[in-house]
């Protein structure tokens, strides 16, 4: 009797399987943490590398921030409270709001453990 | 014969074995499909996040009738209307107005004559922890421009006597509403309840099914359970660290927190927060946070700030404030946790 496949053909069908499992298993984990900074519901910046970060709407200056790679802050800002620079780092999950320049400065693929926190 | 009948059972065991193989690979593919399956929502939620109500908004909606977009702009802008329409320090609100009339009638829609009545009433109820007729001790304190101070003892004494929720008289018939005594109007502590409510209309408005929450500022209003059956975790925010201390679970209602650390200053280690005790002109002492579920955002908001101004009274405020539709967890000063018995449900997943 003839086979329909032979001894090669399996092991490349399991190489196969074996090599897509990972791939669904880690294509919504991409745990390498990305800053974003938004205005007026659409992301302005989009920060992956360390260093300094010069925040910008329209061509007007807002605001520079500061990452490390894992962390965040505003080192400097055109708003007249401040608070935002006051603030210091924040890791992911973390967010910083500017309410005088409307900016909000957080972080894109967080995996957390909750939807929504009170405070 | 009997040469055939070997050759026979050759290929019949040749054939169970590719039998089996294609079995495994034919379960291998079904898990693998279901893998996918499990680790991919089955429906995806649409996210805006932006600056409103004097904080950070997030709004999260899923909707299969309607463009989720669509409603989360739709949200966002009427979370922008109530921001400008009653926020005290601008002159194109109507509270602002109110504030400025010098004691006479003003006639107000029927938005802010029903907030406003409801404020009020949550004042009564409260025996006055929450009072929105604070905004001249708000602005004593600077807090109103985020530049706060410590004023002198004097200064919190008279600024005090501008102030009290029974010096707000109501004309029902006219829908006009009068200042005595010379207080100013707040609704801090109310109009973000509010908002969201609002915002909560406006979606179901587009989709009676829609499913999602927004925040504000910490304020959490469900729209509708995640993937329309599970239930939304809500971390509580620990009032002394960055991370959360409880997880509550919510399929409906709302949850609002009000705590010490939001907008404060130190000043001989001591600290100054924007909670104000209606009755000392100061800072309320004795709780760290406050957080209150409701049915609604408007209840939660308003008795979270009554709960931490009475704080210091934890038994009657767990074992009262579930009468009046909020169900509290307060953390005192120190740390030491106290919940309604009826809080307790909300932490465990139905």
């Amino acid at each position: 009797m003839k086979r329909l496949l032979g001894k090669h053909d399996f092991l490349l069908i399991t190489i196969i399987l074996a090599l897509s499992i990972p791939f669904i298993v880690f294509q919504s984990h991409d745990h390498k943490p990305i800053v974003i900074v938004m205005r007026e519901g659409e992301i302005i910046l989009r920060v992956s590398s360390p260093g300094r970060y010069d925040v910008k709407w329209k061509g007007k200056y807002l605001m520079k921030i500061e990452f490390d790679g894992m962390r965040v802050r505003v080192v400097d800002s055109t708003c007249f409270l401040k608070l935002c620079e006051k603030m210091g780092w924040i890791g992911p999950g973390g967010t910083i709001v500017c309410v005088p320049n409307k900016v909000i400065v957080t972080f894109e693929n967080v995996e957390k453990k909750y939807d929504a926190m009170t405070w | 014969m009997q040469k055939m009948r070997a050759s026979d059972r050759k290929n019949i065991s040749l054939l169970r074995k590719e039998v089996i193989i294609y079995m495994f690979i034919g379960i291998a593919g079904f898990l693998i499909i279901l893998l996918g399956f499990i680790l991919k929502p089955p429906q995806t939620y649409y996210k805006l996040k932006d600056v409103a109500l004097g904080t950070y908004v997030n709004i999260v909606i899923g909707s299969n009738k309607i463009n989720p977009e669509r409603i989360a702009k739709a949200i966002l802008d009427e979370l922008k209307r109530l921001t400008v329409k009653f926020d005290p320090r601008n002159p194109r609100s109507i509270i602002h107005k109110i504030n400025e009339a010098n004691g006479d009638w003003v006639s107000v829609d029927e938005e802010t004559f029903t907030l406003i009545k409801a404020s009020i009433r949550f004042a009564q109820i409260t025996d006055g922890a929450f009072d929105p007729t604070l905004g001249k001790l708000i602005e004593l304190w600077g807090f109103d421009v985020m530049k706060p101070h410590l004023p002198t003892d004097d200064e919190i004494k008279e600024t005090l006597k501008h102030s009290g929720y029974k010096n707000v008289l109501f004309d029902d018939k006219n829908m006009r509403v009068k200042l005595l005594n010379g207080i100013k109007l707040d609704l801090g502590g109310i109009a973000k309840g509010y908002a969201l409510e609002k915002a909560r209309q406006i979606a179901k408005s587009f989709d009676p099914d829609v499913t999602g929450f927004v925040e504000a500022g910490g304020d959490i209003r469900i729209i509708g359970p995640k993937f329309g059956r599970e239930p939304w975790v809500v971390a509580i925010k620990d009032p002394r660290k960055e991370e959360p201390m409880d997880f509550i679970y919510l399929l409906d209602g709302a949850v609002a927190t009000s705590g010490d650390y939001e907008r404060f200053f130190e000043m001989n280690g001591r600290r100054y927060h924007h909670i104000l005790d209606p009755k000392t002109g100061y800072p309320a002492r004795g709780t760290w946070s406050a957080t209150v579920i409701a049915e609604d955002a408007v209840t939660a908001d308003a008795l979270a700030t009554a709960a931490f101004v009475l704080g210091k009274d934890w038994r009657f405020v767990v074992l009262e404030f579930p009468k009046l539709g909020g169900h509290v967890m307060l953390v005192l000063e120190g740390g030491t946790i106290r919940k309604s018995d009826t809080f307790k449900l909300f932490e465990r997943e139905k």
